[in-house]
């Protein structure tokens, strides 16, 4: 198959993986956040929660490398960057967390930089020798 | 200097580790991949940096935490550099720093 390069190409299947993604993403590091205090403590709900959070993220890890190898990061970077947008306000909701004014703007210079980061061609190496097509 | 901001920076120290470590395995996919310790060495790495960041987790705010991580893409740019030859370009440049910026910004707030 075809590597996708191209943002317009993305197909749907692959927007939605990108999306649950996201949302797994966000899911696994607010039950971690919520139980890590009580990780030995059995007789704590949120212990059972930082381990549910555990295996949400190792499972999205495999998520994201067979995303990857489906599309171009410069192509999953923006849209994965979605999650420096959900976590605080998930935070806000689920964990009352208080984001300051001067905070929301770090957010906003960090997805700017990660959209400039992704939008770099990125076919070069140092001594100017183009990366080679996999076989 | 701020716990959860040295925990942070340990720990995203070892994920780039962990990333070039991985990138380096899949740079020659050709044969088995479970054959290249580059392959083990970046999953050993991973998990001791996600001990680092349970550890960050615990001790600071979660929309802290997770914005201070993104120092990930700074520590890639020059890693990539100097570890796998990749070329750092003008556009690269301006988005790590604008990475940085909004890091400081979070570290202050």
């Amino acid at each position: 198959m075809e590597k996708i390069t191209k943002i317009n190409q993305l197909p749907l299947k692959i927007f939605l993986l990108l999306v649950v993604n996201d949302l797994l993403d966000t899911t696994a590091q607010l039950l971690m956040k919520k139980g890590v205090h009580h990780l030995f403590n059995f007789a704590n709900p949120d212990f059972f929660l930082f381990w549910i959070g555990m295996a949400i993220y190792l499972f999205n890890f495999f998520l994201w490398m067979n995303i990857l190898s489906k599309i171009d990061l410069s192509v999953a970077l923006p849209l994965a960057s979605s999650s420096y947008i959900l976590i605080p306000v998930a935070a806000i909701f689920f964990l009352h967390e208080f984001v300051s004014p001067v905070r929301w703007l770090g957010l906003v210079f960090i997805v700017l930089g990660i959209y400039f980061v992704s939008r770099s061609p990125i076919k070069t190496f140092r001594d100017g020798r183009e990366l080679k097509a996999k076989p | 200097m701020n716990k959860a901001l040295t925990l942070v920076l340990i720990a995203e120290c070892w994920m780039t580790i962990g990333q070039i470590c991985f990138k380096k395995s899949a740079n020659r996919l050709n044969t088995q991949l479970w054959q290249y310790p580059t392959l083990w060495m970046g999953a050993a790495a991973m998990l001791t940096g996600l001990l680092f960041w349970l550890a960050a987790l615990s001790s600071g705010e979660l929309s802290f935490v997770y914005l201070l991580g993104s120092i990930q893409y700074v520590f890639a740019l020059f890693a990539a550099h100097f570890f796998l030859d990749e070329k750092i370009n003008a556009t690269k440049l301006i988005g790590t720093l604008l990475i940085t910026m909004g890091i400081i910004l979070t570290a202050v707030s």
